[in-house]
């Protein structure tokens, strides 16, 4: 796209803001927050972990399994919410190098993202990448 | 123009103000005639987010001064370059957040993104019993489907990436909008990509069981045609689908926008041809898989002697170090077969052009397609391209008998005129089938081997731009066949 195009698309999008949060139903790891007034990282408070949590908004509250709604004239819904998503998941390999890959569902994701942990446990343990790390088809691999 | 709907509440003042910024600063810019609304939904409290007031400098063309509006101005940036490209008298809403997002200190989860909804035999529906993602039938209903209040794309991307010792530390999103990351992770790449997905670049069938959403098709699945016996997905058990997907390179994109741009986006196809007295049975063209370091193949091929590189106990060469005497005049002026394994691939190609060699061919370790070689050295002017495994011993039976300099069997680096990388045999684009089951694989992404590398490709690679139309990138195409 050229930048001309560019610029006169920016008035295209708009912004709004709703108040409630971004619900992250698998949020993990450990949540700290930056002290407004002294820019320090510490643990959050009790409200703010409350405001941290996660929390169920109407988009994220999807059903276990899909429920299809008939409307009215034929129409049919489903709403999948949390399961329609793809995942980009990164990981760093033993040389420092950034490699991500696109993933289908959440499970996956976090498979992708755990398991490389794991294996770079395996590889610093044994002193050398594994044959797992080196083959992940349809990567462009470095090694 | 179309209008910009700007709701303001308190808790977003900051970010609102850096949107009407935008538009007070570009509202004399006209609007192109084909365009869509995109109304990033922050659904982000106060402080964190979007909203996180953390000071940050200006950077690559976002003007924000806090992490917040980066973010937001990135989003933003990204949603405008779909926004110029699609049409859709129905505004689409992302709901949006940056929320903490699963972490180790090497490996996280970026982001993710997708339909909200799926919705079938709406009014002006082109295919009955179908599934289509909210946002496209939208646009084709001409009036909002979605549920009221409810985003027509979800999108979460991970507030704590970079910015601690438990997620990717020191390697956080690059927040310019200038396609300069140097070795961070462009956010603006990863939301074009990840904000396609949302518009319908996606199955809403499962890859792993073959099972359709109430037993409706996707959109999707009507272009995803099986090129071994020109089946289309939707016409298949789910056990046939089940099969395709991981049938390494047996579906294709059948759709005729996507097809008629492949010849305009995608370069001819690499491959390595063996001839020479001496090549016996192992005359004839292989497939390889394309280098992104040094020059790539081009008409002109490059062609020497295939010398192989040996230095391990069971013949094998790895060129991890620099040449001995023996190697090195072994591959002077001639093309270097080495074997994968030990060191990056850049290495290796130092290393063999540092003893003289024109050309390198990597042969595998383990069994598998021949896919690309990634690295970064502008050092490297040799070409080279990797073969699989069973090639790799195919070549090295036939180097046997030779010289210290000569095999009498000659490689040649060059292009097939014929065939397009990452196509089928009708110039159709391959979609990404892995042939081991990997849990996520999905087959709504374009193949890896592509030639430029796609946006949609399973990994986001470096060299890509912020273009998601021909002649760079195939992604938009695809969604016109979809009916954008």
């Amino acid at each position: 796209m050229s930048s001309k195009k560019m610029l006169a698309a920016l008035p295209l999008a708009a912004i709004c803001f709703m108040p409630h949060h971004a619900s992250a139903q698998d949020q993990q790891g450990m949540v700290v927050v930056r002290d407004a007034q002294t820019g320090q990282l510490r643990a959050p408070t009790a409200a703010e972990s409350r405001a941290l949590a996660p929390k169920s908004t109407a988009a994220m509250a999807a059903p276990a399994r899909p429920n299809m709604v008939t409307h009215p004239g034929g129409a049919r819904q489903v709403r999948l919410g949390e399961r329609g998503l793809v995942y980009a998941v990164v990981t760093r390999e033993g040389d420092g190098k950034l490699s991500d890959q696109c993933i289908h569902g959440e499970q996956a994701a976090e498979h992708a993202v755990h398991d490389h942990a794991a294996h770079s446990r395996q590889d610093r343990q044994a002193g050398q990448a594994t044959q797992a790390d080196d083959d992940k088809e349809g990567r462009h691999e470095v090694r | 123009m179309k209008s910009a709907n700007f709701t303001q509440r308190p808790a977003a003042a900051l970010a609102t103000t850096l949107a009407v910024a935008l538009a007070v600063t570009f509202a004399a810019f006209a609007a192109p005639a084909q365009a869509a609304t995109i109304t990033i939904v922050n659904q982000n409290a106060a402080g964190i987010g979007f909203n996180d007031p953390t000071p940050a400098t200006p950077v690559g063309g976002n003007p924000g001064t806090t992490l917040g509006q980066q973010r937001l101005y990135a989003f933003q940036y990204a949603a405008n370059i779909w926004g110029a490209t699609l049409s859709s008298a129905v505004p689409v809403r992302i709901g949006a957040s940056f929320v903490p997002l699963s972490c180790t200190a090497n490996s996280a989860v970026l982001g993710s993104a997708g339909a909200n909804e799926i919705w079938s035999d709406f009014t002006n529906a082109p295919r009955q019993n179908t599934w289509y993602p909210s946002a496209l039938a939208s646009k084709l209903a001409g009036v909002d489907v979605a549920t009221p209040g409810e985003p027509h794309i979800i999108a979460r991307f991970n507030s704590r990436l970079g910015l601690f010792a438990d997620c990717l530390p020191g390697s956080g999103f690059y927040l310019g909008t200038d396609n300069n990351a140097a070795g961070q992770i462009d956010l603006v790449t990863v939301l074009l990509h990840e904000m396609a997905h949302g518009l319908g670049f996606q199955t809403f069938t499962d890859d792993e069981t073959g099972a359709e959403i109430q037993d409706i098709p996707s959109i999707w699945d009507h272009y995803l045609v099986d090129n071994r016996t020109e089946r289309l997905w939707v016409d298949m058990t789910p056990a046939e689908r089940v099969a395709s997907a991981i049938s390494g390179d047996g579906l294709s994109w059948n759709g005729p926008i996507v097809s008629a741009a492949v010849p305009q986006v995608l370069d001819p196809k690499s491959r390595l041809t063996v001839a020479g007295s001496a090549a016996g049975s192992a005359a004839g063209n292989y497939e390889v898989g394309d280098a992104s370091f040094g020059p790539p193949l081009g008409a002109t091929a490059v062609t020497g002697q295939l010398m192989p590189v040996v230095e391990q106990p069971d013949g094998a060469g790895l060129a991890c170090a620099a040449l001995n005497e023996v190697n090195s005049l072994a591959v002077r002026g001639n093309v270097a077969l080495v074997s994968r394994g030990s060191c990056d691939f850049v290495a290796k190609a130092r290393n063999v052009q540092a003893a003289g060699a024109i050309g390198m061919v990597v042969a595998d370790n383990a069994p598998g397609p021949a896919v690309g070689m990634s690295g970064d050295d502008p050092s490297i002017t040799i070409p080279a391209v990797r073969v699989t495994q069973d090639a790799g011993n195919t070549l090295r039976a036939a180097l046997q008998s030779r010289s210290r300099t000569r095999s009498g069997v000659t490689a040649s680096l060059g292009i097939d005129p014929n065939r397009l990388a990452g196509t089928d045999a009708q110039r159709r684009i391959l979609m990404y089938t892995p042939t081991t089951n990997a849990p996520g694989s999905s087959t709504s992404h374009y193949t890896t081997d592509a030639k430029p590398n796609q946006l949609m490709e399973p990994s986001i690679n470096s060299d890509l731009s912020h273009t998601v139309t021909p002649p760079r990138d195939l992604t938009y195409p695809l969604l016109q066949d979809i009916g954008w």
